[in-house]
């Protein structure tokens, strides 16, 4: 539906579902998200390895796991630890992928088809730059391939992207083999142009049809949890207080990163090559800290040692750190337990520390 | 025809793209110890201008008109080409590290073999009718290189805009 037009993308999603899947991880601790999403609430997911409870998990096939970017990432990587088979699909062979039974090597967006929507009601259907090096492939690809060898009775799956692709588009008017061969992105054939509120019109997708500030969802699915339908102020799960002064973000990105995807690749990596925390020029000119010093961040549950970079980006009392560095894995000053009660997310920025100057800049 | 490197610094967002796309076309490998030739980065403002606004730029070669790493290298491997660009030819490198102590932009960098090596304004690709790498990939159009005619038509038409916007 990002195009603007109607695709069966969800339909496509629930087309098969396994048995039990009702009971998707996550779903009884967060029943709000899980009446909203599709999806397993991966939050849940290290408690329910380890306990059993509310069932035993013993084998996982995951794409592009990468434990760090998850609150206590130790403990996600213990859980993992006690899975009896794991599978992952990834571009590098990152700490995860060192954990798996079987590592499949997942080609790079450059070496793989792909279409995307886009608002507007255009869509590109992209061709690979080049084949796929070395034993990679398309992850779509290994899906299929592995959804035929076990005979899955799933026509689409083993049909492949192709296939999807158009059981995906059949009703947009769309020809897929226009599309792939376009060079620009196409736009959505009759696609009625926006008019502003025409959603009241329709009705929104609310049970009550309303643009809801009393949530009928929240309401039936959060009942038992003690949710509020109505919005409600929660307080930060922890503020920055005197013995834990700084508030810490661990949700910031740096773009050439993409997230944590290319931590280790050269090229990128070299625009900042070292694990740096970003820090406001106030309280480093109070703390004596100048750009590259190590300095310690740390809280009750963890702490790293990191190089210091002193930036006027950055709000004086507020600690900025990037995510997914394996010498330095800001994860574990985050706490598993401090989610967001209604979607389950982790409160990448809601967390405090203090800041210890180890060494100065040698330099 | 005299060419000139200009960055428009309204324009530069610090993306790197520059930086990651000269990486790629002189084959360097920070991994394996070599310094990239082009940087990006933002700057503070000077403790003197307390409040002042961030700088972003890239910064490499200036391929400056009287270039003091031509004057002090002792072995003659730097000089200047048909496009004012600041080339080298680093077979008699002594490593002596002369020019990186003259230039004021730290452009020179030095490998596992002793030798210089640095930004040669890409003259193989400008010889064959290519913009260089780092212009090419730039997402802003802050990046340009542009003969000197150009350049100075540019930097006249700006002004004069910035006339008549001053005096709206």
């Amino acid at each position: 539906m990002s195009g603007g037009f109607e695709t069966l993308e969800e339909e496509f999603e629930q087309e098969k579902t396994p048995a039990g899947y009702e009971d998707r991880i996550g779903a009884r601790d967060y029943p709000v998200w899980a009446a909203l999403v599709h999806q397993m609430q991966a939050l849940s997911m290290p408690d329910q390895i380890c306990t059993g409870k509310p069932y035993p998990i013993r084998g996982m096939m995951a794409l592009g796991l990468n434990h760090r970017i998850f609150p206590d990432s130790d403990r996600f990587r213990e859980a993992l630890g006690k899975l009896d088979f794991f599978v992952d699909f990834d571009l590098f062979l990152t700490d995860t992928a060192k954990m798996a039974d079987v590592v499949l090597p997942a080609c790079s967006s450059f070496e793989r088809e792909e279409i995307k929507t886009y608002p507007g009601g255009f869509t590109k259907y992209y061709t690979p730059v080049i084949e796929p090096l070395y034993d990679s492939r398309n992850d779509a690809r290994i899906l299929q391939d592995l959804a035929k060898r076990m005979k899955f009775d799933d026509e689409l799956l083993c049909g492949g992207y192709r296939r999807c692709i158009e059981h995906i588009f059949q009703h947009t008017g769309y020809d897929i083999g226009e599309l792939e061969a376009s060079p620009l992105p196409v736009k959505a054939k009759g696609l009625q142009p926006y008019r502003p509120l025409a959603y009241l019109e329709q009705g929104c997708k609310t049970p009550s049809g309303k643009l809801e500030l009393y949530s009928e969802i929240i309401a039936v699915n959060g009942k038992e949890k003690g949710l509020e339908p109505l919005p409600k102020w929660y307080e930060p799960f922890t503020r920055p207080s005197k013995e834990w002064p700084f508030l810490l973000l661990a949700g910031v990105r740096i773009p050439n990163a993409i997230h944590t995807q290319l931590h280790k690749a050269s090229w990128p990596r070299a625009l900042r090559p070292d694990a740096m925390a970003d820090i406001s020029l106030a309280d480093a000119k109070r703390m004596g800290i100048v750009l590259g010093d190590e300095i310690c961040l740390y809280n009750q549950f963890g702490s790293i040692t990191v190089k210091a970079n002193p930036t006027g980006l950055v709000e004086e009392g507020q600690v900025y750190m990037y995510h997914g560095y394996a010498e330095a894995d800001v994860s574990k000053l985050l706490s598993l337990q401090d989610t967001d009660p209604y979607s389950g997310f982790p409160a990448y920025k809601s967390a405090s520390c203090n800041i210890r100057k180890v060494k100065g800049n040698a330099q | 025809m005299k060419m000139i490197f200009d960055l428009d610094m309204e324009k530069c967002v610090a993306c790197g793209a520059c930086a990651v796309a000269c990486m790629d076309q002189n084959d360097i490998w920070p991994n394996q110890g070599q310094t990239p030739f082009r940087h990006v980065g933002i700057v503070n403002p000077l403790p003197a201008q307390e409040g002042g606004a961030l700088t972003v730029l890239s910064l490499g070669c200036m391929h400056c008109d009287n270039a003091p790493c031509i004057q002090a290298c002792p072995v003659g491997c730097l000089f200047k080409d048909e496009m004012n660009l600041t080339v080298y030819d680093n077979t008699r490198c002594i490593g002596c590290h002369s020019c990186a102590m003259a230039c004021p932009y730290g452009a020179p960098t030095y490998r596992e073999d002793g030798r210089m090596y640095k930004c040669d304004g890409c003259a193989q690709r400008q010889k064959n009718g290519m913009v260089p790498a780092c212009v090419r990939v730039c997402p802003t159009g802050a990046l340009t290189c542009q003969s000197e005619e150009s350049y100075l038509e540019n930097k006249r038409a700006a002004s004069i805009r910035k006339i008549l916007q001053n005096n709206r």
